[in-house]
């Protein structure tokens, strides 16, 4: 066997590691890029322990497993649930912190997955609204009994976290990518734009992808059917509930990228809009000056306007359909 | 005499065997994509893309990573979801392959065409 | 009247020259080289005895002209309009670098020399032209098997022509 020392530029420094459940990397170049990157990785771990759904002993799962009708969070959770409903509030509800109940009834991770009953859903769903949480700084009041899931937002949080102490470390071109949430800062070392590459909805390879897209100091995140799914009799059952229906979203998109420098509302529009279906999508992302690359069941790509001069196109012979 | 072997005949055979050795040395592979990645656990071990190898990557599920023929492959997958298997050979610079149960991540080492997906 | 049948004599010798040459490609397709060699893209290239022998005992013009036409024959008959790109990269290539060598002929190259050269600079016409089309330096790693090939195919061609040539002398060409 044949080991090599990796040879790289002086200043690159890569991790690969897992964490909330899912692959993360990040490359960054320059002098403190080690320190940047081990320190990034620490505080995406820290906010792991507060959002986690799964550990027992998270801020999430204690606040999901409280007594009584209150909460007290931790400045740091508080921020988030904060900005949250801003978001549920601009997407009128598509999307939604508060879905804790069904997404536990639809476990689309678990080995052997079901398809819950309509009592089933219909009674988790009275247990969800954001209208139901009512937030004075770090106190919560809960309405009801339901649960908190803030898997919809905090990778895309945590994005912005580590864009933030690599930009403290002086770090000026780094990649992050936080199970397929990316973050490009700045451009590569040899000064041209990062590609991302947007993912091939219906291609079990990982790296089947449709195009991408040549950008710099942005970040990008998609939402697709195709994330974590089951198909039972003919039909797909994926990850992203519908906070109205209580079941998988039906529109009419197979994924959804959101372009934008803050990877938070990156992260819940790419949900909210998958869920609105394209018209929907389409109207509230071009009133709010938000970029875009929808993807939808009849394999037709769209892009917004101000990215199509960066947006490349590779998706002819698998079927998709990409007018400029 | 056509048949005589003249002196430009040898300089001319000397100069094609040295250009050969020469080219040879230049492409051997070295370079920094060619450098095959394995992280499972957060513990990475790096190969060379241009061996022939076998590894079992020795986490929950043990699955087995083939480096043969300049491509990479997971060529048996015990984990439950075997998305890893399906994604299938790769062999460009910044192609990776995961599996999530087995907390593996394969990468081809180098700048590809594509930084990143967005997933 | 002389020089009218010395030049009929010249155009029936390119004629039979290009015939011969385009026999030689067409038969070569015949000998399974790949058999003793498992590689793809070598070939004996016994055509190039014709082309050599064109310029040891006509001109560098005749030369030129026997290989258009016999590329042309052999792409369009064959194969396909690529291919007559590659194969005249490859025989231009070769044949300029022979013709100078021609020069020396006998003095300082022997066939033997001259053949190889012919055969490496083929391939390394045709190299360029891959590049070309491919847009990479990946043909690159190739290379060094097609240079290779060309020392024994030309060494090869070489000793044919050793023997051939002087036979040809004993009947009036010229």
């Amino acid at each position: 066997m044949l080991l090599l020392n990796s040879c790289q530029s002086k200043n690159e420094y890569t991790n690969n590691f897992f964490t909330m459940d899912t692959p993360m990397s990040i490359t960054a170049y320059g002098k403190n890029a080690k320190e940047g990157v081990t320190k990034s990785i620490s505080y995406i771990n820290r906010l792991d322990g507060l959002f986690s759904k799964t550990l027992n002993q998270s801020e999430i799962s204690l606040a999901n497993n409280r007594d009584g009708s209150a909460y007290v969070f931790s400045e740091t959770v508080s921020a988030l649930i904060a900005k949250s409903l801003e978001y549920s509030k601009a997407t009128d509800g598509a999307f939604d912190i508060t879905l804790g109940t069904l997404t536990n009834l639809w476990d689309t991770k678990s080995e052997t997955p079901k398809i819950p009953s309509e009592k089933d859903i219909s009674d988790a769903l009275k247990l969800t609204g954001y209208k139901n949480l009512i937030q004075d700084k770090t106190h919560v009041l809960f309405k009801n009994a339901l649960k908190l899931d803030m898997g919809g937002v905090v990778k895309g949080y945590a994005c912005d976290g580590v864009y933030e102490i690599l930009s403290d470390y002086g770090i000026k071109s780094a990649i992050v990518n936080l199970g397929g949430n990316i973050y490009v800062i700045g451009e590569k070392p040899d000064k041209t734009p990062w590609n991302v590459g947007i993912k091939d909805p219906r291609n079990d390879d990982q790296n089947a992808i449709i195009g991408y897209i040549s950008v710099k100091d942005t970040s990008i995140v998609t939402s697709g059917d195709y994330q974590r799914y089951f198909i039972k009799d003919g039909i797909r059952y994926h990850h992203i509930i519908d906070p109205k229906t209580g079941s998988p979203s039906e529109s009419d998109l197979i994924s959804a990228t959101i372009i934008s420098p803050s990877s938070t509302m990156a992260d819940a529009f790419s949900t909210a809009v998958f869920i609105m279906g394209r018209e929907k999508g389409e109207k509230f992302l071009k009133e709010n000056n938000i970029d875009y690359i929808l993807i939808t069941k009849s394999k037709e790509v769209i892009v917004s306007e101000n990215l199509k001069s960066s947006f490349t196109f590779e998706g002819k012979e698998k079927g998709y359909i990409y007018d400029k | 005499m056509i048949n005589k072997i003249k002196k430009g005949d040898i300089i001319v055979f000397i100069g094609v065997i040295l250009l050969i050795l020469l080219i040879s040395v230049i492409t051997f592979p070295k370079s920094d994509g060619d450098v095959v990645e394995i992280t499972v656990n957060e513990k990475t071990t790096t190969y060379s893309l241009f061996e022939n190898v076998t590894i079992e990557t020795n986490g929950e599920y043990n699955n087995v990573v083939v480096i043969k023929d300049k491509k990479v492959r997971v060529s048996d997958a015990r984990c439950p979801d075997k998305v890893c298997k399906n994604t299938g050979e790769i062999s460009k610079k910044g192609q990776s392959i995961i599996c999530v149960p087995e907390k593996m991540i394969i990468k081809i080492k180098g700048g590809g065409k594509i930084d990143g997906i967005a997933n | 009247m002389a020089l009218q049948i010395k030049k009929t004599k010249k155009l029936t010798l390119c004629a039979v020259l290009t015939a011969t040459a385009f026999a030689l490609s067409f038969i070569e397709g015949f000998i399974p080289v790949s058999a003793f060699i498992p590689l793809p893209g070598i070939k004996l290239g016994l055509s190039n005895i014709v082309i050599m022998f064109s310029l040891c005992y006509l001109d560098g013009k005749s030369a030129f002209t026997i290989l258009l036409l016999k590329n042309i024959l052999v792409s369009f008959l064959f194969s396909n309009p690529v291919s007559f790109i590659f194969s005249m990269c490859g025989g231009v290539l070769s044949l300029l670098v022979m013709k100078l060598m021609f020069l020396k002929y006998n003095k300082f190259f022997s066939l033997y020399g001259i053949s190889i050269c012919g055969a490496l600079f083929h391939n390394i016409g045709q190299l360029i032209a891959a590049g070309f089309v491919m847009k990479t330096a990946t043909v690159l790693s190739y290379s060094t098997v097609l240079l290779l090939s060309a020392v024994f195919m030309g060494f090869f061609t070489a000793f044919i022509s050793s023997i051939l040539f002087p036979l040809t002398e004993k009947i009036n060409l010229r």
